[in-house]
């Protein structure tokens, strides 16, 4: 089964995020980590070809630094990677973002299955793989919290309000996968070694031909950003014996109106 | 921070340290107050080879240099010493057999530990440790077979490896020169295990007697020729000695953290501890000799990778780094306070596991022989270099 795995690099730290003036962000003082439900889908991906065979790729839009998650994901199992790194697709929105993944998809192709994370865990949207599936015009099932495999379909489980579902769809496909699918592995010393010696292809907009990118092809516009409010101290309940802190407690929880 | 790090080295400790914080350090108090670890412990270090990390890749191992291995199993021994013992007496113990024997035996000892197994070094005896070269335990040639008989004491691993190295004698009646090597398989008839000794610490480290009850081993389970057991174990323990001083570093440097945090939190007289300069000379002195234990483990290791024998070199780093690691366990708990000696708190366990880094792989009484010995012979053919 040939396998590509969407991932995206999301930075480790929300709270180092910074918001530009033109609402955008600025992720430079956050790190990156690998988005941490795309492990689950890669784990996915690569369960699936130790059962069946086959091969796994993963695929990546963003600056020079997504080499760095791609070498995350062949220590854990990927065959190869794809980086797609262009400045003209800076900005991109989410109907942006999967336009050029589609085509990219197109442009590598003869992939069985697409899978990815059912969300971001910065811009956590949702949108990416679902647009993606339309795009290519290829049956979706998201959200998924089971998996099993045979040559030319896939059942998988959802949860459902009050229950599960399981559904079997036709390859190729597009599958999102939750957190819950399963528990991604480690990385081995001799996986994470051999990582470091691993090259990958790049593509950009040269190679894809996509029309409109980047920022102007985004159909949303940001009106504004704002943080969360900064979360507010705790109250602390004090009292010399503790039958006077559980008087104080409740003299207080009563005062918030909660008793 | 004394070292410089190579990006790749950078990387492999944050692989590390991510690993054993998330799934191994939440685990490690009830291990520690059940003097045991679940059977799957250490499951998911055989799955990332940490017990093999400096083992070569024809071997099933990393294939990593001293180096690197040493500033990995820091990282372990900073979350708990015992599990970084467990994972260092097995690549420790196949090490020794391949430095001595054939690679086909190697390959023997390599394939057991390689798919997810431990391994252990076999010497002690209830009345043979320092003086190791009374060991009572016999290996009797018969035919194309050996026959082991005796019963081995405070073995790590002892319960739960899948081999051994085993020290036995084939001439009883000679000394050092009557010590043999052997690789002995755990699930040979005869092979039995003692209980796991209730320790003051280390606690998640397996430590029991092995008995060893007519147990047959094929003649190629000789490792080296009869008479080299001796020079095998010591050769090991140079080795070994090294290895034991970077878990200390780890220990050391989660003393430090841990008091430098509390310190930092810990109100009195209306200001955190750390402004009072009585307390920052304490922090200072973990500090300087945490630092300088690692260089020097760092040192030796880099002789090792150049291949020095580190006869004296591994004994004053085991005798020195073990000692501080005393004083800064120590003083981490007077920092602490009376908070500092109870279990609440994660820094007597610290003072608990590193007493046996004193007494363990050779005392700290016998590292002083070793480098005395290693003086002697050193300036009788140098002459002190004038």
């Amino acid at each position: 089964m040939k396998i590509l795995v969407l991932v995206k690099q999301v930075p480790t730290d929300l709270g180092a995020v910074k918001l530009n003036e033109d609402h955008t962000l600025d992720r430079t003082a956050a790190g990156v980590q690998l988005n941490p439900v795309d492990k689950n889908a890669l784990e996915a991906a690569v369960q699936l070809t130790e059962q069946l065979g086959g091969e796994v790729t993963v695929l990546s839009m963003g600056p020079a630094t997504v080499k760095a998650t791609l070498k995350e994901c062949v220590a854990v199992g990927a065959h190869r990677g794809v980086a797609i790194t262009d400045e003209a697709f800076a900005g991109s929105d989410a109907w942006a973002t999967a336009r050029v993944l589609a085509a990219a998809v197109r442009h590598l192709g003869g992939f069985d299955l697409v899978l990815a994370g059912k969300q971001s865990f910065d811009g956590g949207t949702g949108e990416v793989p679902v647009m993606v599936a339309e795009l290519l015009d290829l049956p979706q099932v998201t959200g998924v919290t089971a998996l099993e495999g045979a040559a030319d379909a896939l059942v998988c489980t959802q949860v459902l309000d009050g229950g599960q579902a399981k559904v079997q769809v036709a390859l190729p496909a597009v599958v999102t996968v939750d957190e819950y699918v399963n528990t991604p592995r480690y990385p081995s010393v001799k996986s994470k070694l051999a990582a470091n010696k691993a090259s990958f292809d790049q593509l950009t907009n040269a190679e894809l031909a996509v029309p409109e990118v980047g920022l102007a092809a985004s159909g949303t516009t940001i009106l504004s950003a704002t943080r969360p409010p900064a979360r507010q101290p705790g109250a602390r309940v004090e009292g010399d014996t503790p039958a006077q802190v559980a008087e104080n407690l409740v003299a207080a929880l009563v005062a918030a109106h909660v008793l | 921070m004394a070292l410089i790090y190579t990006e790749e080295q950078t990387e492999l400790i944050e692989m590390v340290r991510e690993f054993v914080w998330k799934e191994i350090a939440p685990k490690i108090p009830e291990c520690d107050r059940a003097g045991e670890c679940p059977p799957d412990f250490f499951d998911s270090a055989f799955e990332m080879g940490l017990h093999m990390l400096e083992i070569p890749e024809e071997f099933g191992g990393g294939g990593l240099d001293f180096v690197t291995t040493a500033m990995v199993f820091e990282e372990l021994g900073r979350v708990d010493g015992g599990y970084a013992q467990t994972l260092v007496s097995t690549f420790v113990a196949l090490r020794n057999v391949i430095l001595a024997g054939t690679p086909e035996q190697a390959k023997m000892f390599a394939d057991l530990v390689a798919p997810g197994g431990l391994g252990a070094f076999v010497l002690t005896e209830a009345n043979s440790g320092s003086d190791a070269a009374s060991l009572r335990t016999t290996a009797i040639r018969d035919g194309d077979e050996y026959v082991l008989n005796g019963t081995k004491t405070w073995i790590t691993n002892g319960g739960i490896s899948k081999v051994y190295a085993v020290l036995a004698k084939t001439d009883p009646a000679a000394g050092t020169k009557g010590i043999s090597c052997f690789i002995v398989e755990a699930d040979r008839p005869g092979v039995s295990w003692g209980t796991h000794e209730d320790k003051m610490g280390l606690r998640t480290s397996n430590t029991c007697d092995v008995v060893f009850k007519d147990v047959r081993v094929p003649a190629d389970h000789l490792v080296g020729a009869e008479g080299e057991g001796f020079s095998i174990a010591m050769r090991g323990l140079n080795f070994s000695r090294a290895f034991m001083a970077t878990i200390c570093v780890g220990i050391m440097q989660r003393a430090l953290d841990e008091a430098v945090v509390y310190a930092k939190t810990r109100q009195q007289f209306g200001q955190p501890i750390i402004k009072f300069q009585l307390v920052q000379k304490l922090l200072a002195d973990m500090a300087a000799q945490t630092e300088a234990a690692r260089c020097l483990v760092h040192n030796t290791m880099r002789l090792m990778d150049a291949g020095h024998s580190v006869v004296k070199e591994g004994s004053i780093t085991k005798m020195l780094v073990t000692d501080m690691l005393q004083d800064v366990t120590s003083k981490a708990v007077q920092v602490f306070g009376g908070n500092g000696y109870v279990k609440e708190y994660p820094v007597e366990k610290l003072m608990r596991d590193a007493k046996i880094y004193q007494i363990m792989e050779g005392t700290n009484e016998i590292q002083a022989l070793v480098i005395g010995r290693a003086l002697d012979k050193e300036y009788e053919t140098s002459g002190g270099g004038r």
